[in-house]
Parts: structure tokens; C-alpha cells; sequence
């Protein structure tokens, strides 16, 4: 599919349903009581003009989908999204150190060769200490 | 005779040690971070934002420029070596850049780019250094509604200037007006758009924003291509890196006319370095009595747009500086980081916070000339850099971005925040959505939500007060016309052709 129809489709979406939850805002309780809500209302009209005005010019030029030269790396995103996910719930519950160490590891492993294992681990030890130590002893933030 | 004082006040302010350190590293950091294939300067302001809230505001915003003007320094590295552009902005010196090295005039070339950033860095803070107070002046006379149209006019202008197009870079802008009003209303008190999350009531910070679409989404864009970075068979060693008098004498003309071509560019909202950068190759080309050499590694083919790189990028400055609305989503991130310290960069900055105002000028110069050391005797150093592969840079580029946005309200749910972002500007990137549209609207929202509502509170309520002033009445016009102005290139041009 056309990238301008994509985008198009996305923010048609994004527009009307934003146009549609602004008209559900609480009202003020002093001043204009509209007030807290023109200016959302405004911004979803003109999402959903612009997405249109991107769809009609893309279906009238009749564009071709354009081929991409490079595909989704789609198993390093959603990895990436996923550890990142993962840290975030284990963050605050196992402490810094050992959920850092697990992060930057995982990463490591995801991204770099799984055949520099042990570099991947005395990176992910090394950088968690030296953060720790920023952290804790230069920047005095206490880390969970 | 002020402004030379006031240079000179903001001279003894870079003068000290910390703020020399900072600016070296953030010249340092910025040529390298401008070297690496992928990663601009935007990227590196974006992740030393969060590490520079321990910093004094004026060592920040230093810190910050440093790495702005020193990745205009680096961009070019990879083009002259490698032919592939650090940035954007660097992509008009691989036009005759590479053809140098290909000649065997490598280290001719590394010497050239750095002459003539430094130049064209050098004579854009002197106009700058002379604009500053003027501007500033005359922005006193702005209230309520000014800033308004002005900040309409910077949004529309970076919206619809930006290469792909201008619809997609107005959706750019929109979505990142939504961005900003997440959270409590703070003239009404109402929670807007918060879906019952407690942390989303004070807004989405646009630290997270701002470090999600540059630097996860950065990376997200890089993995496309992870295999063939570091790979490069990279030219380590080099004779004396500098030109020959004959280069100089068809070098000069170029930088200066490519200095002046870049500043006004890089004033003007949304155009930024890559436009200056190509402007400037282009007028060379123009004005050369042999315009077919050019792309086989002559001299003024590169010189001219390096100048203009480097001096767009002090240019952008002066709009975020004297009027505390920026053109570009690199200045953006710096005028965050002023908001962040409570502070409000505009007219008043050069009266109440002297040091920083002053202080930035100052540096200009000084940085500078530290990146013209940095970029002729280490040049051999530091291209080496271009061989780190992308699979070990990467993932630390992620690991910085996620230690960077917890020091910002110490809070898990930033990391999904950021995630999210992450996600958003990679396929921003892929299906051509501009950037920096966004990245400004995220920064400037706020203020230009309560500008509008204070100025219909001034007026009861009537649309009338944005047409009382004469400003009022250029802006909107300048506004119309940045808005009408690619549509009617687009017919023109359908017509022709």
C-alpha cells in the first residue's frame, strides 16, 4: 500500500476518534465553560481534513505503492520493545542493578552476535555499575 | 559598544573551567555523533538532554550549541570518506567530497570542510552577535497575540517547508499539538485526554517525546540497515591535513557567499542546514564558469555548502534566543531545555539572564575555533569511530535514552512512554512524515494554547485583537503565504511540466 494512504488511513482515524473524545471532556467550572475544549476540537477537525486532503491526493494521482528498499526489522523492534516492557516491570521490584544488568544483557544478545556472548556480558555488568555509581555517587539519585 | 560589552561579559562567562570542559566534550561529542551514519545532531541533543538537568542553565544550552555546530563540523567526514552522509546537511558535501578523496585529495578535502566550517561558523555569530539586541528589542513589543500568530507562523512555516509534504508535515504538527494536551488544563483545572492514568494528569513530558522519536526511533530506522554499518574499508591514515594556496584562493569567494546563503537560511523556520547546504552548492554551480566540473571533486563544491551548514546552524539560534520560538526541531530541544529550568527564552532572556544570553553568543566563537582543532590534527583519530558497528552502538544508544528519561520524574511508566514514541517516529521516518513539525509543536503547544486563550481573555473573547497590531497583520500574511506557497510551487509546477 501507498505510504501516503497509510498515513492517510492513520490519522483519519486518529482525527476523528481524538474529535470525538474533546467533545467528552469535562467542561470548566469558571469562565467559558467551552473553553478547555476548543482548541482539542480544533486540532481533530484538522487531522481529519488533512488526512482527507492526503487521501484524495493520493487516490486522484492514482499513486502506485511504492517499494521500500529495506523491510520492517520487525524481530528487533517488537525485541526491543518487549525488553524494554520487561525492564520497566522489573525495574522498581528486583532494584536497579539486577533488572539493568538483565536489560542491557538482553539487548545485547538481541541485537549484537549471540557469539560475542561474553563481551555482551561484561558490557551489560560493567555499563550497570558505572551507571549505578553516576547515579548514586555523582548525580546523588538514589536508584531503586 | 554595548554588544561588544556584552560579548565580552559572555566571554568571561565561557571562560570558566566547567563551561570550556563541556563545550569541548560537546564539540567533541557533536563531530562524532554527526559522523555516525544515522545519528544527527537532533539525536545527540536529544539524548544529553536529560544529563544536562544537573548542569547551570547557561553550561546546558553551551553544552548543547557546542553539539549542534560540532556535528555540522563531523557530518562531513563520512561524505568526503565514505560517500555516505553523517546528516542531512552533509549530503551536498558527498557531491564533490567524495570525488576529492576518490583523486587521492582525501586530506585536502577533511581540510577544506573544517576551513570552511569554521569560517562560515565564525562570520554567521558575527551577524548574529550584531542581529541579537536589535531582534530582541523589538521583541519587547510582542504581547499575547503576537507571540500567538508568531508561533503559528513558525509551526506552518517548519510544516510546510519540510522536503516531503506540506500536508503530511501539517498532520506532523497536529499530532504533536495533541501531544501536548495530555494532561490538566492549567487555566481551568479540567484533565484532558489522561484515560484514568494518574501519571499522564501532569502532562507527557516532552524530554520523552523528544528523546523517543529521535533516539529509540532513531535506532528502530538504523536496525533497517544494522548489517552494513561499521563495515566500511575506512582510510585511517593521512598525510598533513591541510589545503594548498591555490585551493584557498578558489575556496574564499565560495565560503563567504555560502556563510551569508546559510545564515539566512538557517533563520528562516523550517528550512534548516540540508536546504542551506544544497542552496549554496547550487549558487556555486550557478556562478562557476565551469559548471560541468562540479561533482568531479572540485574545491568550491565543497567548500560552499559546509560553510552554509555550519552557519545555518547558528542562524537557527537566533529566532529560538531573541524570540523564544525555534525553527527547527534541533532548536526546539534547546529551548526545552531552557523550560525546563523554569526559564523563558525570548526578549527577556538578554535581561534577566544575561549569562545565559550572553554566555551562548560568546561561546560561538570560542567553540569554534575548539572545533577547528579538533576536526584537522584528530581527524585520522576520530573517522576511526566510523568503523564501531551499529549492532554494539545501537543498543547503547537505547540503554542511554532509557537512563535519560528516568532522571526526569524518577517514574516506570516514562520507559513505556518512551517505547511508544519510539515506535511512532520510526514509521514517521519510514512513511516520510517530517519530524521536526511534531518536535515543535510538542515544545511550543503549551505557550501557544495560553498565549490564545490569554489573548481572548484581553479581548472578551474576540478574534478581532490578532488583526489590531501591524505584527499581527505581517505574520498572518507571512503565515498565509508559507501555507499557500507549496501548493501553488505544486500547480506551477504541474503546469510546466
Amino acid at each position: 500500500m501507498n505510504s501516503d494512504v497509510i498515513i492517510g488511513i492513520a490519522g483519519l482515524t486518529l482525527g476523528i476518534s481524538y474529535f470525538i473524545q474533546s467533545l467528552s471532556l469535562p467542561k470548566a467550572f469558571i469562565g467559558n465553560p467551552w473553553a478547555p475544549i476548543y482548541f482539542p476540537s480544533s486540532l481533530g477537525v484538522l487531522m481529519t481534513l488533512c488526512s482527507v486532503m492526503l487521501l484524495c491526493g493520493t487516490l486522484r494521482h492514482k499513486k502506485k505503492g511504492e517499494k521500500f528498499s529495506t523491510q520492517v526489522p520487525w524481530f528487533l523492534i517488537i525485541g526491543t520493545i518487549a525488553i524494554g516492557s520487561v525492564y520497566a516491570i522489573l525495574f522498581d521490584r528486583i532494584g536497579f542493578i539486577p533488572s539493568t544488568i538483565i536489560f542491557i544483557g538482553t539487548m545485547l544478545f538481541l541485537v549484537n552476535d549471540t557469539k560475542s556472548w561474553l563481551l555482551n556480558i561484561i558490557l551489560a555488568v560493567c555499563l550497570t555499575l558505572s551507571v549505578w555509581y553516576c547515579f548514586e555517587k555523582v548525580l546523588y539519585i538514589t536508584m531503586p | 559598544m554595548e554588544t561588544i560589552n556584552s560579548l565580552l561579559y559572555g566571554l568571561t562567562i565561557v571562560a570558566q573551567p566547567i563551561n570550556i570542559i563541556f563545550m569541548a566534550i560537546g564539540c567533541i561529542l557533536g563531530t562524532v555523533l554527526g559522523m555516525l551514519p544515522g545519528v544527527g545532531p537532533a539525536t545527540g541533543i536529544a539524548l544529553l538532554l536529560p544529563l544536562t538537568f544537573t548542569m547551570k542553565p547557561e553550561t546546558a544550552l553551551i553544552t548543547m550549541a557546542a553539539v549542534y555546530y560540532g556535528a555540522m563540523f563531523g557530518g562531513s567526514r563520512s561524505s568526503i570518506l565514505l560517500n555516505v552522509p553523517g546528516d542531512g546537511a552533509a549530503v551536498a558535501s558527498c557531491f564533490d567530497g567524495y570525488p576529492m578523496t576518490l583523486k587521492g585529495k582525501a586530506e585536502s578535502a577533511l581540510a577544506i570542510s573544517a576551513i570552511a566550517s569554521f569560517i562560515g561558523g565564525l562570520i554567521a555569530a558575527i551577524i548574529f552577535l550584531a542581529l541579537a539586541m536589535p531582534v530582541a528589542r523589538f521583541a519587547l513589543r510582542f504581547g499575547p497575540p503576537e507571540y500567538f500568530v508568531l508561533m503559528v507562523f513558525a509551526l506552518s512555516a517548519t510544516a510546510s517547508l519540510t522536503e516531503e509534504s506540506p500536508v503530511k508535515g501539517f498532520m506532523s504538527l497536529l499530532f504533536g499539538l495533541m501531544v501536548t494536551t495530555v494532561g490538566i488544563d492549567l487555566q481551568s483545572g479540567v484533565l484532558r485526554f489522561t484515560f484514568g492514568i494518574p501519571e499522564l494528569q501532569t502532562g507527557i513530558d516532552f524530554v520523552v517525546v523528544i528523546v523517543g522519536i529521535y533516539g529509540i526511533g532513531e535506532v528502530f530506522k538504523n536496525y533497517e540497515t544494522i548489517k552494513e554499518t561499521g563495515m566500511y574499508a575506512l582510510k585511517t591514515t593521512f598525510g598533513r591535513i591541510w589545503i594548498t594556496l591555490e585551493e584557498w584562493r578558489r575556496c574564499v569567494w565560495p565560503i563567504l557567499r555560502g556563510s551569508i546563503v546559510g545564515f539566512i537560511i538557517g533563520v528562516l523556520p523550517g528550512a534548516g542546514g540540508t536546504i542551506a547546504a544544497m542552496m549554496a552548492y547550487s549558487n556555486e554551480k550557478r556562478l562557476s564558469k565551469e559548471p560541468g566540473s562540479f561533482g568531479t571533486g572540485v574545491p568550491e563544491g565543497l567548500a560552499a555548502p559546509e560553510a552554509a551548514n555550519n552557519a545555518a546552524s547558528i542562524g537557527a539560534m537566533i529566532p529560538m534566543l531573541t524570540l523564544g520560538v525555534p525553527g527547527s526541531g534541533t532548536t526546539a530541544v534547546m529551548l526545552g531545555a531552557l523550560m525546563i529550568y523554569g526559564l523563558q527564552p525570548g526578549p527577556l532572556l538578554f535581561e534577566q539572564h544575561p549569562e545565559i544570553a550572553w554566555g551562548v553568543i560568546a561561546s560561538l566563537f570560542v567553540g569554534n575555533l575548539i572545533c577547528i582543532i579538533i576536526n584537522l590534527p584528530l581527524a585520522g583519530l576520530l573517522v576511526r569511530l566510523l568503523s564501531v558497528p551499529g549492532r554494539l552502538l545501537y543498543p547503547l544508544i537505547v540503554v542511554i535514552a532509557f537512563f535519560g528519561v528516568y532522571t526526569i520524574n524518577f517514574s516506570v511508566v516514562d520507559f513505556y512512554m518512551l517505547l511508544i514514541f519510539g515506535f511512532v517516529g520510526y514509521f514517521m521516518r519510514r512513511y516520510k512524515v517530517p519530524l521536526a513539525p511534531m518536535i515543535l509543536a510538542v515544545v511550543l503547544g503549551s505557550s501557544m494554547e495560553n498565549s490564545f486563550r490569554q489573548s481572548l481573555m484581553l479581548s472578551d473573547g474576540s478574534l478581532g485583537i490578532f488583526f489590531r497590531s501591524s505584527i499581527c497583520i505581517v505574520l498572518i500574511t507571512l503565515t498565509t503565504f508559507s501555507v499557500i506557497w507549496p501548493f501553488v510551487k505544486k500547480i506551477r509546477l504541474a503546469n510546466r511540466g
